[in-house]
C-alpha cells in the first residue's frame, strides 16, 4: 500500500518569538536538563527572563 | 568446604581456572581474543547467536552495503530491491567467514557456542558445563530497544534485523525514531523504491547532535529524498489500519505496510550478573570504571553491553583494552573525547568531540559554521549541500568538537578525531597543508573561520 499520512506538520520554532528555525538561525540552550530551541541567544535570554518572572 | 569435599586444594582450583573467559563473539569479543593471544594467553570464548555479533550480521556491514546500493540506484543504476538483498547477503556471509570464522580458526582459543550465565564471582555455566576463570570479559553486545506502545506487539513490527532481512515484500514503511538507524533505513528504503516516513519524539531529529546539523539533515532528506519527517511526535497507539498498520500520534495518524522501530538499543545483560557481583549503570548497561573494570575486580566489560556509545570501532578498542588491563594490568584508558561516529546516509553525517552546548559547560567555548558551498571540492562534485561546525576552547584555541554533514564526512571526520586526540589547536590545522581539492579542506576552512572570513578567499589560501 502507499503511505497514508494524515498528520499536522509542525516545524521547530523559536520558543521565544515563534520564528521558524533553520540551520542558519537555530540556537539551543539547556534549561533544567531539557533542550530548548531559539533563533538567537537574545531570545534564549528573554525566554529565561520571562520564565523567571 | 568445597575444596575439602572435592579433595583438591585451593591452589589446584586456581590452576584449573581459565586465564581468561570472553563472553561474546562480536567485535569486542574478537578484539579481546586477538589481544589475549598477542599477550600469550589462550582464552575461552563463549558465543550466543550468529558468530560475529551485530555489526557483520545485522548492523554496519549489511546496512552500509544496502545504502551503497541505494546510492547507486539514486545515480540511475538498475538496482532491484530483491537483488540488493541478495548482494548484501553475499557480502555478509563472505565477510563473516573471512573476518570471524577464519579468524577464529587462526587463533589459539577454545570456542564454545552457547548462552553463558554467572553462577559465582569466578564461574559461568554454559550448556551445563561450569567454567571457572581468573579473569572475564563480558562483551555480549546489545539488542533493539522496543518502546512500550499500546498495540505495538500485537500488530507486529520490524527492527533492524527484519529490515535487513525482510520476511515479505512491502511498498511503504513508517519509521518510529529519528536517530542514526532511523535515518539510514529511511533513505535506504526510499531510494530502493519503498516509501518511508519518519516519526521522531524529540523536537528535532538527531537530538544529541548540533542543532544546525539536525535541521540541515532534515531539510535534505525532505527536499532531496522526499522523506516526510515529523518531529515532536508522541505515539499513543499502533493498530490495524484499512490495509496496513496504523500509528496513532498526537499530530495525527500514519498508515503503512510495515512499522520499523528504530528507537535505540539496550545492552544484553541477561547473565545473572548478581551472582558475580557485577552492577549495572543508570543506562542499564554494565557499570565499569575508566579501565573497563566492573564492580567485580576480575570481570571487565567491553562494547555495547556497557550501554555507552554503541559503535563498532569503539567496541573493538574496548575489547583490546579490557584484555590488556585484565591480563597485563596495563591500566589503559580510552580517550572518549576523540571517538568519532558517522551516520551513513548520503551525504554522510559525522561527529567527534563535544557539541557547543556540552563544551560551554566546561570551557569558554566558541564555534564557527562553514557551509559546504565554500568548499571547492564540494562545488566541483556539484554536491555542496551541508555544513561543518567546529567548536574550540576560546582561550587555548584547542579543538573540542567537530560535526559535519557533507560528502565523505565519515572519512573527513578521522582527521578531526586525530586533531582532538592530539589536543591540536586551530593553528595546527591551519599550518597543515591539505590536498586541494578535497572535502578534508572543509575542516581546515572551519578552523580558519575563527581568524578570517572564509567566504572572501581564493581557492588555495595558506
Amino acid at each position: 500500500m502507499k503511505l497514508r499520512i494524515d498528520m499536522i506538520k509542525e516545524n521547530v520554532k523559536c520558543e521565544n518569538c515563534g520564528v521558524e528555525l533553520t540551520e542558519d538561525n537555530i540556537y539551543v540552550m539547556e534549561i533544567n536538563g531539557q533542550k530548548h530551541y531559539f533563533c538567537c541567544s537574545h531570545c534564549a535570554d528573554n525566554y529565561i527572563e520571562r520564565k523567571l518572572h | 568446604m568445597l575444596t575439602t569435599i572435592l579433595n583438591v586444594s585451593f591452589t589446584e582450583v586456581e590452576e584449573m581456572a581459565e586465564d581468561l573467559v570472553i563472553i561474546g563473539h562480536g567485535a569486542a569479543g574478537f578484539a579481546a581474543l586477538i589481544r589475549a593471544n598477542e599477550l600469550g594467553v589462550k582464552p575461552v570464548m563463549i558465543g550466543y547467536g550468529t558468530l560475529g555479533g551485530t555489526c557483520v550480521n545485522v548492523g554496519c556491514v549489511p546496512s552500509k552495503r544496502m545504502l551503497r546500493l541505494a546510492y547507486l540506484k539514486a545515480l540511475g543504476q538498475q538496482v532491484e530491491f530483491k537483488k540488493a538483498i541478495e548482494d548484501k547477503d553475499d557480502i555478509v556471509s563472505t565477510l563473516r567467514k573471512e573476518k570471524y570464522e577464519d579468524i577464529l580458526n587462526s587463533y589459539d582459543v577454545e570456542y564454545i557456542k552457547g548462552k553463558a550465565y554467572f553462577i559465582s564471582p569466578n564461574a559461568v555455566k554454559v550448556n551445563g558445563q561450569i567454567i571457572e576463570g581468573k579473569k572475564f570479559i563480558i562483551a555480549t553486545g546489545s539488542s533493539p530497544n522496543i518502546p512500550d506502545i499500546k498495540g505495538l506487539r500485537e500488530v507486529g513490527f520490524w527492527t533492524n534485523v527484519e529490515a535487513l532481512n525482510p520476511p515479505r515484500d512491502i511498498s511503504s514503511l513508517a519509521i518510529i525514531g529519528g536517530r542514526a538507524l532511523a535515518l539510514e533505513f529511511a533513505q535506504m528504503y526510499k531510494r530502493l523504491g519503498i516509501d518511508t516516513v519518519i516519526l521522531q519524539r524529540s523536537k528535532v531529529i538527531l537530538p544529541d547532535w548540533e542543532p544546525e546539523i539536525s535541521l540541515a539533515v532534515q531539510n535534505y532528506l525532505e527536499s532531496y529524498d522526499g522523506i516526510p519527517i515529523f518531529t515532536d511526535v508522541k505515539v499513543s497507539e499502533v493498530k490495524k489500519g484499512e490495509e496496513g498498520k496504523m500509528i496513532v500520534t498526537n499530530l495525527g495518524k500514519v498508515e503503512a505496510d510495515e512499522i520499523l522501530v528504530a528507537t535505540g538499543r539496550r545492552p544484553n545483560t541477561d547473565l545473572n550478573l548478581e551472582a558475580a557481583g557485577v552492577k549495572l549503570n543508570e543506562r542499564g548497561g554494565i557499570l565499569v570504571d575508566d579501565e573497563l573494570r566492573t564492580t567485580n575486580p576480575n570481570i571487565y566489560a567491553a562494547g555495547d553491553v556497557i550501554g555507552d556509545q554503541m559503535l563498532e570501532a569503539l567496541a573493538g578498542k574496548e575489547g583490546a583494552i579490557a584484555a590488556e588491563n585484565a591480563l597485563a594490568n596495563a591500566h589503559k584508558k580510552i580517550d572518549k573525547l576523540s571517538i568519532p561516529q558517522a551516520v551513513f546516509i548520503e551525504p554522510n553525517i559525522a561527529r567527534v568531540g563535544l557539541t557547543f552546548l556540552e563544551a560551554s559547560k566546561l570551557y569558554k567555548a566558541d564555534y564557527r559554521v562553514v557551509k559546504m558551498s565554500n568548499v571547492s571540492k564540494a562545488r566541483i562534485l556539484r554536491e555542496d549541500f551541508g555544513l561543518i561546525k567546529t567548536v574550540i576552547d576560546a582561550e587555548s584555541k584547542r579543538i573540542l568538537g567537530v560535526q559535519m554533514f557533507g560528502k565523505y564526512a565519515a572519512e573527513v571526520i578521522n582527521e578531526a578525531a586525530l586533531a582532538i586526540k592530539l589536543r591540536a589547536t586551530i593553528d595546527d590545522i591551519i599550518d597543515t597543508v591539505h590536498v586541494f581539492p578535497t572535502m578534508a579542506e572543509s575542516f581546515k576552512l572551519s578552523v580558519m573561520a575563527f581568524k578570517r572570513d572564509v567566504q572572501r578567499m581564493s581557492c588555495c589560501v595558506d
